[in-house]
């Protein structure tokens, strides 16, 4: 232990620390690791792609998986200290929008999301037909992927990403300014209660508060 | 009064949920004027589940920039359909504050969409749009 690289383990700590709950769950763990790498790509740094598989619900960094899984109290410890021992760099503006994306979907919506990505689809019939540890490689990263990556870019700015908090409510994640989130009161949770199973929201919702109080929804 | 290429914010209301609580706002864009008439088309953040199932048929996508929109993030112009009211007033103060309105090569680009393969049209409910948006008037 551990099997996963330095890079990702630092990721994992970075994690951990600003975003406990992302971190807590295996899925949007994987898929963080997965976006901030195709995000560095097409931003022409360094990505790592080693140990990426494919599975039903989308690419998964094996070791990452292995070692979280099985070792996971081992695994908490050495990503936190590799995370402040800070030897390995972290693109924190990175970090932070991709951990923000990932916060604001619900697992579901990020699998399919992963699913787009010619990465994926293009061992698609193997994940399906039920074939195992199928790697995925990163030379099938192409210009449609790259496309799908500059557009999450686009819709997740660095305004937004700095200046905005997430309320989760059942399968819907409300986005409001930071100076909206703090004035929200009791009765707004349960207007975002009753609005968090409207079919016609889709996430992220962003939400502006007036000045009477009264939830704006786009 | 509002015209051509001009972008007012609309609210409507939830169902089921006091407009006193929450509403939705859109921005929308005025497209044509016909007498009273005013016809718009309406704006949306783009949001990644359109690039999974993307529910539209004819669109205009935008990025945020003062020398064509007044659009503060991506936004998709919806052209499979328009809204309309009969009757009501919008004053150009209105208007979106960025800029008040979309560029020539957007208003021309909206309506190529809207007309390639046609668009369905929707009254707006005009009490509706009384009650919740202070400004807007019935003639």
């Amino acid at each position: 232990m551990p099997y996963s690289s330095k890079r990702k383990l630092a990721l994992c700590g970075w994690l951990q620390d600003h975003h406990r709950d992302v971190y807590d769950s295996s899925l949007k763990l994987q898929k963080f690791l997965f976006f901030y790498e195709v995000f560095s790509k097409t931003e022409g740094e360094n990505a790592e792609f080693r140990s990426l598989q494919g599975y039903e619900r989308g690419p998964v960094f094996s070791t990452v998986y292995g070692d979280y899984t099985y070792e996971k109290f081992k695994f908490d410890v050495t990503s936190a200290g590799i995370y402040k021992d800070a030897n390995v760099e972290i693109n924190m503006k990175r970090a932070q929008k991709t951990a923000f994306m990932v916060k604001s979907l619900t697992e579901n919506e990020l699998t399919d999301l992963t699913h787009l990505f010619q990465m994926w689809k293009a061992k698609q019939g193997r994940i399906l037909s039920g074939e195992k540890s199928v790697p995925l490689m990163e030379t099938d990263f192409n210009e449609e992927d790259k496309k799908i990556v500059i557009q999450l870019n686009e819709m997740y700015t660095d305004d937004v990403v700095q200046n905005s908090k997430i309320v989760s409510i059942g399968d819907k994640n409300f986005v409001f300014s930071k100076e909206d989130y703090d004035k929200l009161t009791e009765t707004h949770y349960e207007v975002l209660t009753k609005l968090s199973v409207n079919q016609e929201l889709n996430n992220p919702v962003f939400v502006e508060m007036d000045n009477r109080g009264r939830l704006i929804v786009d | 009064m509002i015209d051509r290429k001009d972008v007012v914010t609309l609210k409507t209301p939830f169902p089921n949920i006091s407009s006193e609580l929450a509403i939705r706002s859109h921005m929308y864009i005025c497209h044509r004027v016909k007498d009273k008439t005013k016809y718009f088309v309406k704006c949306q953040s783009i949001k990644p589940y359109m690039l999974i199932k993307n529910t539209m048929n004819h669109f205009l996508d935008e990025q945020p920039d003062i020398q064509r929109n007044p659009f503060k993030n991506s936004t998709r112009i919806d052209c499979d359909k328009d809204f309309y009211t009969l009757n009501l007033c919008y004053p150009k103060r209105l208007c979106t504050t960025i800029r008040p309105d979309v560029c020539e090569d957007v208003i021309q680009k909206v309506d190529v969409a809207l007309t390639s393969d046609g668009y369905d049209s929707h009254s707006l409910n005009e009490q509706e749009m009384l009650q919740l948006n202070i400004g807007i008037y019935r003639t």
